[in-house]
């Protein structure tokens, strides 16, 4: 008997193999399924509008990064929260300042957007930001970014007084071109605004520290001295709103501007023009006659030569009761001198050296003084000029120095006379009085002249007593009045009424009815060709009476 | 085959009747009728400056058919132009009717001026005369005549239209006496 050989197999058998290789390709299918699943995040909104869990895409650039997972409502029962995975190889685009926002249809006074998206439904755009990556936790914008953070540009920051119907995304103009846009409005306090605007590159290299903004909505008009002006910019701009930036016509470029530079925004054109420059002086004028005529902004000038501008008009720069105190107030009219424009140099070194020569000059005569510059409109402005016999000193009315003021109608009047009596002077004299000699002496001729012509008229006059005084002369008379007799004699026979003249009447009446008789028959013919040769039967006239 | 016969004939016969036609009545001219001057000789000749409306001046008479509508007739025509017949008309009676030292003024002042804006007869038998006369730069006197035809007829018109004219005369005598 054999006795089974019972041999103990310790290794497993191969089948197991198989389950084995099974095994581990679900564990790498898993794991591939779980790596290639993508990054969770999370994205808070106002609302879902349009977003669906596992349709709703998430794209940058119109490329598919991930997908909505889920959408929820947060504890706070305000927003919702949208769950989303993105793909692994778009991680890296999950910064820190990254955007997400709804693309929907959108329709505003910047045109229509996201059409698109009617048909193929609403999507999340991610706009990537430049921080580092990493981040999961986003709040989503209700609006699309107005300044993309992957586009080059410049932020700039204006301080207005008023918004003047400023919005987000209204365009800002250089030359009528748009070149960037509003992106934001924030209220400072209750007379200051802050606009932040993104001028795009390379047009942000146009703006320099001597640019000025200025807001373009609608259109402006102004009548001064020297008559009318309109100011508007493009159509967009004066019927949306949008800001404008330009070099006022005296200065030149200045230095490149970095990001975040504060600049004034200026309410219109005009105002850039006005005061173009950065730093100026103001100084108050008190006039003691009416101020009727002179407006703010009108210029101030030496000499015809503009140097500054009429800045405000008010009783509220005379300090504390003086117009109750005082006998007769002045009208106090507070004006802005800019040493760029007297200097040439715009810095606050140059205001200092204004004040000092103003101060040496207004003790050496200088004065304000009102002039009218236009007949017509009856506008006025302010001339500085020296009027030596007057000395005076600028001296301070509340917060501002004041320069002196003059009346000036009467001075006018004396130079008037004075340039008058300069003209006078250069008359040459001289030269008309010996002119009035050689005259004199001409005259004389002449006289002499016409002596001798009296003398030839006399001898004339002789000569012709002699003809009358021939027979023949003496017959002339009544050989005229004899053709005159005859002329009266033929001339009866043609006002003779059974003469030549009744007879003509007669003859042009004839001809007359004879006229008429031809236009008749071409009437005829003209309606009734064949009458020439086919006479139409005629009715027979009617009866006078027979009605009776 | 009798009545056949005569109604072709009847036919035939009547194209051609119809193609004849009727003789055309003759045109009739008419004058005023002369006035009969008893002292020719003597009288003085009244100065008449006579201005008629344009449609006067035709060789047709006119006639008013209805409302407005006036006819001019083709067969009855003015002898000579009406501008001659009633200067002649007037003339004459005036001169024979007025004093010769009126006429004598008048002549002076320049003549008599008449002027005439209708004159014609109509169906019913009215024959109507309207103008004005004046002497000198005096306003001028309106005067509207109207006279019934004792018959109907052309005939009957031109007479009426002369005892019209006789009418007028007679006014003018009045007013100037």
């Amino acid at each position: 008997m054999q006795t089974p050989t019972i041999k103990k197999r310790t290794k497993l058998s191969s089948v197991w193999i198989i389950p084995l290789f099974a095994m581990l390709v679900s564990i790498w299918f898993v794991t591939q399924h779980y790596l290639n699943r993508g990054t969770e995040i999370e994205i808070r909104f106002q609302s879902a509008e349009g977003i669906e869990a596992g349709k709703t895409l998430i794209k940058t650039l119109n490329v598919e990064v991930g997908v909505v997972t889920k959408v929820e409502i947060n504890e706070d029962l305000l927003t919702v929260r949208v769950l989303a995975r993105i793909k692994p190889e778009a991680t890296n685009l999950l910064r820190q300042d990254s955007q997400f926002w709804v693309v929907k249809p959108r329709i505003g006074s910047k045109g229509v957007s996201g059409l698109t998206t009617l048909l193929s439904g609403a999507y999340i755009e991610l706009e990537p930001g430049n921080d580092y990556p990493g981040k999961t936790s986003f709040v989503g914008l209700e609006n699309p970014p107005l300044n993309r953070t992957n586009k080059d540009g410049l932020n700039i920051y204006l301080v207005s007084d008023a918004s003047n119907s400023l919005n987000a995304g209204d365009p800002v103009l250089f030359k009528g071109f748009e070149v960037g846009q509003v992106t934001q409005i924030e209220i400072l306090n209750s007379k200051k605004l802050k606009t932040n605007i993104f001028i795009e590159s390379p047009y942000d290299r146009m703006v320099t520290s001597n640019s000025r903004f200025y807001n373009t909505s609608g259109v402006s008009f102004r009548l001064n001295a020297q008559g009318i002006d309109v100011f508007s910019d493009s159509i967009e701009s004066t019927l949306t709103g949008g800001i404008s930036f330009d070099l006022p016509a005296t200065l030149s470029p200045g230095k490149a501007v970095t990001d975040g530079t504060e600049f004034k925004l200026y309410e219109n054109k005009m105002a850039i023009e006005a005061h173009p420059y950065q730093y100026s002086v103001d100084y108050l004028l008190l006039f003691e006659r009416s101020i009727r005529g002179l407006n703010i902004g009108e210029y101030v000038e030496y000499r015809g030569v503009r140097v500054g501008t009429v800045v405000d008009i008010s009783f509220d720069y005379l300090p504390e009761n003086q117009f109750d105190s005082a006998n007769a107030p002045k009208v106090p009219v507070l004006i802005r001198l800019d040493p760029g424009r007297i200097l040439g140099e715009d810095s606050p070194a140059a205001v200092e050296k204004l004040t000092k020569i103003l101060n040496r000059h207004v003790k050496n005569g200088l004065r304000a003084a009102l002039k009218t510059g236009s007949l017509v409109t009856g506008q006025s402005y302010i001339q500085l000029d020296f009027y030596p016999d007057q000395s005076k000193s600028i001296f301070n009315v509340g917060l501002y120095s004041s320069i002196p003021t003059t009346h000036d109608d009467l001075d006018s009047m004396l130079s008037d006379i004075g340039v008058f009596a300069d003209s006078l002077a250069k008359l040459p004299l001289t030269q008309t009085a010996s002119q009035v000699n050689n005259m004199l002496a001409s005259a004389e001729q002449t006289m002499q002249e016409a002596t001798q012509l009296i003398q030839s008229l006399n001898q004339f006059a002789a000569q012709g007593k002699q003809l009358i005084e021939q027979p023949s002369a003496q017959e002339l008379p009544q050989k005229l009045n004899t053709l005159i007799t005859e002329l009266e004699k033929t001339l009866q026979l043609f006002s003779n009424e059974k003469g030549l003249a009744s007879s003509l009447d007669i003859t042009l009446h004839e001809v007359q009815s004879t006229l008429r008789s031809i236009q008749k028959v071409a009437d005829t013919i003209e309606s009734k060709p064949d009458s020439l040769l086919f006479s139409s039967p005629r009715q027979a006239d009617i009866v006078p009476g027979k009605d009776k | 085959m009798n009545f056949i016969k005569i109604t072709l004939i009847a036919i035939v016969s009547s194209f051609l009747f119809a193609c004849s036609s009727q003789p055309e009545p003759s045109t009739q001219y008419y004058l005023f009728p002369y006035p009969e001057n008893k002292a020719l000789q003597q009288r003085v000749e009244i100065a008449l400056n006579l201005e008629l409306a344009p449609y006067l001046k035709t060789d047709s008479i006119a006639l008013l058919k209805e409302g407005n509508l006036l006819q001019f007739a083709h067969y009855h025509r003015w002898a000579q132009p009406l501008q001659v017949s009633i200067n002649e008309s007037l003339v004459d009676k005036l001169s024979n009717q007025l004093p010769g030292k009126v006429v004598d003024d008048i002549n002076q002042l320049g003549g008599l001026q008449l002027q005439i804006v209708r004159f014609h007869g109509n169906l019913q038998g009215e024959v109507m005369l309207i103008g004005a006369w004046s002497i000198a730069q005096q306003k001028p006197e309106k005067f509207i005549l109207r006279m019934q035809q004792s018959a109907e007829g052309y005939d009957d018109l031109v007479s009426t239209m002369d005892l019209l004219l006789d009418k007028l005369v007679q006014q003018i005598v009045k007013q100037l006496i």
